[in-house]
Parts: structure tokens; C-alpha cells; sequence
């Protein structure tokens, strides 16, 4: 229990409540309720709200499942720095946010989906998380060269590397155990040019 | 290659439809009841003031009755279990589709989503018609008390109301928590949350008894749209924008010639007025039995949990991996099975799976899991002390005081750090208790010793493995480390988590549920199965190895290929012993090719390897990098013209998704490969 992130819950929880108020305002504007203003609202908010939690955050151990095309809000967000790092202020924000789409039966659970997500926002905050982003791991580029070691001193048959280096260790099966040392040719190799 | 349609049929047919029928009821359901409440004569008067929001909600309720009670059916895994084990279920192909419950339970989940947002919108709109179109004729009809009665006054103040809120508010918490990023990082409030489902069907129960939505008693007395002769005319009672305009016709002389009007269809005499009575809440008789049934299932389960299991040995091996054995009275699994483990001194809450990897015989008792340490709750901490804690408090007494005092002293003196070291030399000076046992029972009172085999205290470290075993019999007591003996081991967390355990009172417990079946019990039942496991994954096969190495001749099971695809070599240490028992046993009884090994080591820095000099039957089939699947099926479908083979995968998704498609592919031998796989988390 002591290691869960509640972040994480969270995020899921005010992505689907900012998706709960889009519709509620939607149904609001276009059946044009009264105060279909709040549905107008609503959607914004919702909007925004969907914006900000689109991006996960990473995990403190472990590896993060980023959303599909996250990385674009993700550097948007790294630009606010603090506002947008720590979890109090996204509580109360939330908070503040849901309270307007209150007023309208159609976005009512709206309402009550995001207070819920800001009090885990809250409990998140008290047990010190943080929003990191999760940055692209940059590619290593295979250089080639680098890999290819020395060439072979030896005309084959040439015994495994490990005959060659280490005559001490067991052999491998399959290994043709000649001698531990450089090949010796029972015969001079001579080049013949034809 | 080209789908093999009879492949396909034999893997994916029965799956597709089960699905089908299951979209069908759905559908006919949600069909029925729109059709009910649009043209139904009892909610005509209804209808008129509520509109298309009454059919949409009361259709989307009959689907989410179905689904509601549908959801718990999959969950009813000592059941599963059951029925798998049971000759009730005779086909293979049945059985088969229970491998599929997890899956099926997400899809009604996924349903009862959908159709509860359809359903609270509906009704959201249905408050606001119930206000808007108020009529005083209508009154006991109308959940709202006024007109232009507030709606959300309607939601918050009325019983279905209040509980559909609540209902809604506890589905978005279990739906938020049950999302694969969760499951996969934070299992625990995905478990928790999940758990909320009682107080949903609770709320569910009260939600359908508040009888707000009524159907017109006396339709024969009163047929909708008749002509009251003294008073109104129920047609037309009210139009939303002129108030209510009441149409008066009065009958001079009464309801004359009652025979012509009656024949006329337009124009009825009402008897008397529109009486209204509120529907038998259907979902009670939906949803009563699959809950009463899975409480049940839940009680027992609790109830066969509560006694603690008796921890033989802790084996540790290498690559992370900690192998538990126990013993508990009346436990029977068959292989492939999986238990729950639940230790509550390292977690009063977490309960973790576990594959069985050895299940208990008529000959032997012991069985056990081995269980890879990430994480928190198997972690080298916490779960590791518990179990090794536990072995070592079996042995104590009088008499080991000394011999313990004397430990602490050596350890004191050579002034060790660190975890590794300590450790091994902390159980070593431990292991000659293990002799003390006799002394210890008969001190401790009791009468029967037995010490079984294959648990000879074992002190071999080839491999990195450490095994300590013990027998564990005895109550222990408390052995007296005086207070600055302690303090001066709280340097190494280890050993002083040992000693601290040991000097406390109650031992360690263990808590196992289970065990619960999976798909790999099938393997048994095939006459030629492919069994492919990565990594950690060849648990469920280790335990049908140590089966066939018991017996095999009571199965169908008549060939084996076993492929194991490791990245580090020493993880085939694991159960390198296992195999080559077994490959032994088949060679002695000149069955040879009964199983097929196969080892791929998939990741190498280019040297050869070997996993042991001892498993020279291991390292002539130890292949380096990953396996040639196609090839393979090649193989074997030659090899068995025309037999069904089962295919069985542990592992990462990768290797699924390719054995899978694979299966379904043709092959010109005419053999027919089944594939299996049930998904964890």
C-alpha cells in the first residue's frame, strides 16, 4: 500500500472527467437548457482540462506507457515549469474548475467526477509526487568501425576466441582444442601464385 | 501464408460465437424494451410526457441487467476451476472457451460503461421533461412534485435518484482504476477499487425499488387516448408551450349508444380514470442469483484460506528467483494451476498469484511456487525475511540458546557488513540447528518426528544456490539475545531482521487461495502439446514436468515439445535439474522422443555458454538466439501428420501474438494446432 502512485489514478480519473463535462456541455448547448451558457463552459473546461492530463507522467520506478502522441503536450507543459510540475496546484485548480459546471443538471457529474479527481490530485501532492515528464530516450547510433575489432591474426582453422584467450577455461562444446596458443602449422603455409 | 480456415474455425470459432449470441441477447433486449415503452399501450400516457428519453433509458436498463448479472458469472473462479476439472464439461472445445472468462468479463464491463452513460443521460433528460411537462391530471405519474420543479432537486431527493448518482460515482472510481496503465504499474487500487462493486449492486437493489417510472394498471377499463365524457379529453392534456390547455367535450345525455363509440376506435369512453402502478423491479431476479452465487464462492474461498500453510523450505535461485515449499492439510492441485498468496506481516492487504510449480501427489504432499523477486512485496526485504524467518523459528529451545549465542559472537568478531556474506554465514552457523530438531520436538513435547527425504539439509553452493531446509515441527521460544546483542547487529538489516524474528513470539504466516485453473492444464489432455515459455514464464510448465516425472501414463499426453526462452543463462538453473531428471527418466524407459527440449538463450555477448558441466543432456540443446517459430511448426507438423497439436504459450505478448497467428496458418501435413493462452493482467 505504502507504493502506490496516486498520480497516476488520478490523471486517469480528470482525463475521464474532463471527457464526462465535453459531453455534458454539448448535450446542454445543443438542447439549449437554460443557462445553456454553462453548457458553453463546460466544454471549454473540459477541453482544457483534457489537455493538461493528456501527457502521463513518469513513474518514480519502473517504466511509464506513454499515451499515443504525448510528447507534443509534454513540451508544452515543461514550459509552465512549476505550475504545471506540482500537484497542489492542479488540486485546486480541478477544484476551482469543476465547482461553475455544477449549476447545470447535464454536467453535474461532470462536477462531481473532477472534485474526486482533484481530492486524489490532493492526496497525491501531500505524499510528495511530482509531475516528471517522460523525455525520448536519444538514439544510440550504431557507429560503424567501432565494432569491428581486430581481424583475425590467423589463417583458419582458427580455434573459438576462447581457446585463443583463455586456455585455462572449460571448452565449449563443439571447440576444436588444439592448443591454447597462437595456431601452429604443422605444414609452412606457402603462397602459391598460379 | 494463407488462413486455414479449418485452423481458424478450430481456434477462434466457438470463441466468435459465444460473442455472437451474447451481442444478439443485447440486442433483442434493447430492441424489446424500446419497442415496449415507444408503442406499449400501458406507457402511452408516460410516453407522451417523457418522449424518446423513456425508451432510450428503460432500453439501456434491460441491457445493463443482462450485463450486470452476466459480470460476475467469469469471476467465479474456484467454480471455473471446477467445472474444468469435472468430466461435467467433456469437450474439450467448452473448456476451452473458459480460458476466455477474463476477456468476456471485460466486455460486459465495458458494456455496462457504454449503456450506464446512455442510461444517466437519458434519464438526466427524462428529470427535466418530468419538470418541464408537469400536469396536475397526471400528478402520481410525475417524479416531480411541481412544475418547473428544479431538476437536480429530482436527482438529489428521490431514492433512484440518489442512488444513481452514487452508482455513477462508484463506476467512474472502478472504471478510472481499471485501465491497463493501471493494472500494469498500480495493481493494488485497481484490486481495491474493483472491490467497490458490492456497494454498486447494493445500490442497484434500492435504485430499482423506487418505482418512479409506473405502467397504467386498468388498460381495459381505460384505453389510452379515450374521451372522458365528463371531463377532460386525455389526448390532447397538454401542449408545453400553452400550459395546460384542456379540450372539454361534454356528452350531452351521457355515454349513449356504447356499442357504435366502442367500435370506433378513435373515439373511446373511458370507464374510468388511469390508475398507475409501479413495475416488480425486474433487476432483483436479474442480478440476485450470479451475486448470491459469487459471495458464496468469495465465503469459501475466505473460509479454505484461513488456515496458514507450513513452509518446508526456502530455496534461493539465481537470477532473482526464490522458490517456496509448503505443505497444507486437504490441498489438491492439478498442474498448470495457479494459487493466491496472501503473507500478512509483509502486506495486510496484498494478495499476489503464484503458478504452482510442483502440486501435491498421492506420495507427496509438498508442493510449491517460485515466484520472481521485483517489487515491492517480494522484494529482497520484506517477503524474503517472512519465509526464511519462518523455517528458522521452527527450530529453537533451551539448548539452541547457546549455539546462537555462539553465532552472534563469531559474526560480532569478524565484524562483517553487508548483505551477501553475512547472510550465507548467518544460515550456515543456523544449519547445524537443523540436527537439534529431535532434541528440540522432544523438549517442545512433541512426539512424532518425520523428516522427509528430499529435505535433507542440503549445503551445495554450486550455482549460487543456498538451500536450507528444515523441519519444522516445533513451537519455538524466545532465545534471549540480550538488548546490546541486538543493537550491535543492526548494522546488517538482514541479520537483524532474522534474530529479531526469531526472538519474537508467533512465527511468520502464510496464507495461500486457491489453487484456481488455467488454460495450461489442457496440456495433459492433448496427445501432442507445444508448451513455449519465456523467462519466468515456464512455471505452469515445471508443474506438468513434475508430473509426467511422477506418472505419465495416465494422460493423453503422448509427445512434448518444450521450448524455454531465457535472456540470462543462469535462469535455466531454475529447473535445469528438473529436465534432466526427467529426460533420464524417458531414456530409461525407452521413450525418448517423449520430450523434446529446446533452449534459447535470446540475448549473448558472444560467448559460448554452457549452464552447467553436470547438464550435459541441457547444453547440447541450448541454442543461442531466438527461436525460428515457422520452422518450428514446420517441424512438428511434419512430424505428427494429421494430430491436433495444442499449443500453449507462457510469455511475453510478442511470442503469442506469433504462435498465435502461426496456428491459425495452414500447413500441408494436415495438422491441426490448437493454441491456447490465457492473458494475466
Amino acid at each position: 500500500m505504502g507504493q502506490i502512485e496516486w498520480a497516476m489514478w488520478a490523471n486517469e480519473q480528470a482525463l475521464a472527467s474532463g471527457l464526462i463535462l465535453i459531453m455534458g456541455g454539448i448535450v446542454a448547448t445543443a438542447g439549449q437548457f437554460t443557462k445553456w451558457y454553462f453548457g458553453v463552459y463546460s466544454i471549454g473546461a473540459g477541453v482544457f482540462v483534457c489537455l493538461l492530463e493528456y501527457p502521463r507522467g513518469k513513474r518514480r520506478k519502473g517504466s511509464t506507457m506513454e499515451r499515443c502522441g504525448q510528447k507534443y503536450m509534454t513540451k508544452v507543459l515543461k514550459l509552465f515549469g512549476p505550475l504545471t510540475r506540482n500537484y497542489y496546484i492542479r488540486a485546486f485548480l480541478h477544484l476551482g474548475l469543476s465547482v461553475p459546471a455544477g449549476f447545470l443538471l447535464a454536467t453535474i457529474l461532470g462536477t462531481a467526477c473532477l472534485a474526486i479527481a482533484s481530492s486524489i490530485y490532493l492526496l497525491a501532492a501531500v505524499r510528495g509526487e511530482q509531475w516528471i515528464p517522460i523525455e525520448p530516450k536519444p538514439k544510440e547510433r550504431p557507429q560503424v568501425g567501432a565494432t569491428i575489432k581486430q581481424p583475425p591474426s590467423n589463417p583458419p582453422p582458427r580455434p573459438p576466441a576462447e581457446a585463443r584467450k583463455k586456455p585455462s577455461e572449460e571448452e565449449a562444446a563443439g571447440a576444436v582444442g588444439v592448443s591454447g596458443g597462437p595456431q601452429e602449422n604443422p605444414v609452412p603455409v606457402i603462397d602459391e601464385v598460379v | 501464408m494463407a488462413v486455414s480456415w479449418r485452423n481458424w474455425l478450430a481456434n477462434e470459432g466457438v470463441k466468435h460465437l459465444c460473442l455472437f449470441i451474447w451481442l444478439s441477447l443485447n440486442v433483442l433486449l434493447f430492441w424489446k424494451a424500446f419497442l415496449l415503452y415507444n408503442q406499449g399501450p400501458e406507457y402511452h400516457y408516460l410516453h407522451q410526457m417523457l418522449g424518446l428519453g423513456l425508451c432510450l433509458s428503460r432500453a439501456s436498463a434491460s441491457v445493463l441487467n443482462l450485463n450486470c448479472s452476466l459480470i460476475l458469472l467469469p469471476v467465479c473462479r474456484t467454480l471455473l476451476a471446477y467445472l474444468r476439472g469435472s468430466q461435467k464439461v467433456p469437450s474439450r472445445r467448452t473448456r476451452r472457451l473458459l480460458d476466455k472468462s477474463r476477456t468476456f468479463h471485460i466486455t460486459c464491463g465495458v458494456t455496462i460503461c457504454i449503456f450506464s452513460g446512455v442510461h444517466v443521460a437519458a434519464h438526466l433528460v427524462n428529470a427535466l421533461n418530468f419538470s418541464v411537462n408537469y400536469s396536475e391530471d397526471f400528478a402520481e405519474l410525475n417524479a416531480a412534485r411541481y412544475r418547473d420543479e428544479d431538476p437536480r432537486k429530482l436527482l438529489f431527493t428521490t431514492v433512484p435518484g440518489l442512488t444513481g448518482v452514487g452508482m455513477v460515482l462508484v463506476l467512474f472510481l472502478m472504471i478510472t482504476a481499471s485501465t491497463y496503465a493501471i493494472r500494469v504499474s498500480n495493481y493494488d487500487i485497481f484490486w481495491y477499487t474493483h472491490n467497490l462493486f458490492f456497494v454498486f449492486y447494493m445500490l442497484l437493489m434500492l435504485h430499482v425499488s423506487g418505482g418512479l417510472l409506473k405502467y397504467q394498471a386498468n388498460l381495459d377499463t381505460h384505453p389510452p387516448g379515450c374521451i372522458n365524457p365528463n371531463g377532460t379529453h386525455y389526448q390532447h392534456v397538454y401542449l408545453p408551450d400553452h400550459g395546460s390547455e384542456h379540450f372539454h367535450e361534454s356528452f350531452p345525455g351521457g355515454p349513449s349508444k356504447p356499442d357504435e363509440l366502442t367500435q370506433n376506435r378513435s373515439v373511446n369512453i373511458c370507464m374510468e380514470e388511469p390508475r398507475f402502478q409501479a413495475n416488480f423491479p425486474q433487476t432483483w431476479l436479474w442480478i440476485s442469483g450470479p451475486l448470491c452465487l459469487y459471495c458464496a464462492e468469495r465465503l469459501y474461498r475466505c473460509i479454505r484460506s484461513n488456515k496458514p500453510v507450513t513452509i518446508i523450505s526456502v530455496i534461493s535461485h539465481p537470477s532473482d528467483v526464490m522458490e517456496i515449499r509448503m505443505i497444507k492439510e486437504n490441498f489438491k492441485a492439478r498442474p498448470g494451476q495457479y494459487i493466491i498468496l496472501h503473507c500478512p506481516s509483509v502486506s495486510a492487504l496484498e494478495n499476489h498469484p503464484f503458478t504452482l510449480t510442483m502440486c501435491p501427489t498421492e506420495t507427496k504432499a509438498t508442493f510449491g511456487v517460485h515466484l520472481k523477486i521485483v517489487g515491492d512485496w517480494t522484494g529482497f526485504g520484506p517477503l524474503q525475511e517472512v519465509c526464511k524467518a519462518s523455517e528458522q523459528s521452527s527450530e529453537s529451545g533451551g539448548v539452541i540458546m547457546g549455539e546462537m549465542r555462539e553465532s552472534v559472537k563469531t559474526l560480532k568478531q569478524a565484524n562483517i557488513c553487508g548483505q551477501g556474506p553475512v547472510k550465507s554465514a548467518l544460515l550456515l552457523e543456523l544449519r547445524h540447528e537443523v540436527e537439534f530438531a529431535l532434541y528440540m520436538s522432544h523438549l517442545a513435547g512433541i512426539t512424532q518426528i518425520g523428516k522427509d527425504k528430499d529435505q535433507e539439509a542440503d549445503m551445495n553452493k554450486e550455482g549460487g544456490s543456498t538451500i536450507i531446509t528444515v523441519d519444522r515441527r516445533c513451537t519455538f521460544r524466545s532465545l534471549g539475545l540480550c538488548t546490546r546483542e541486538r543493537e550491535a547487529l543492526s548494522e546488517d538489516r538482514e541479520a537483524c531482521l532474522l534474530f529479531t524474528s526469531i526472538i519474537s513470539r508467533a512465527p511468520e504466516k502464510l496464507y495461500i487461495d486457491g489453487p484456481f485453473g488455467s488454460p495450461f492444464e489442457e496440456s495433459l489432455n492433448y496427445e501432442v502439446s507445444l508448451c513455449v515459455a519465456g523467462g519466468i514464464g515456464v512455471t505452469p510448465f515445471a508443474s506438468i514436468l513434475n508430473t509426467l516425472l511422477d506418472d505419465w501414463k495416465p494422460y493423453k499426453l503422448r509427445r512434448l515439445y518444450f521450448i524455454w526462452v531465457c535472456r540470462n543463462i543462469q535462469s535455466f538453473r531454475w529447473f535445469a535439474d528438473l529436465l534432466c531428471v526427467l529426460h533420464n527418466k524417458f531414456w530409461q524407459e525407452n521413450r525418448p522422443d517423449y520430450v523434446n527440449i529446446q533452449l534459447y538463450l535470446s540475448q549473448t555477448d558472444g560467448i559460448q555458454k554452457i549452464i552447467g558441466e553436470k547438464y550435459q543432456a541441457l547444453n547440447s540443446r541450448l541454442f543461442i538466439g531466438r527461436p525460428r517459430w515457422k520452422l518450428l511448426f514446420d517441424e512438428i507438423a511434419k512430424c505428427n501428420r494429421g494430430k491436433t497439436v495444442g499449443v500453449f504459450c507462457c510469455g511475453p505478448n510478442s511470442i503469442s501474438k506469433t504462435l498465435h497467428k502461426l496456428s491459425n496458418q495452414n500447413n500441408p501435413y494436415g495438422t491441426r494446432f490448437e493454441y491456447n493462452k490465457e492473458s494475466f493482467s
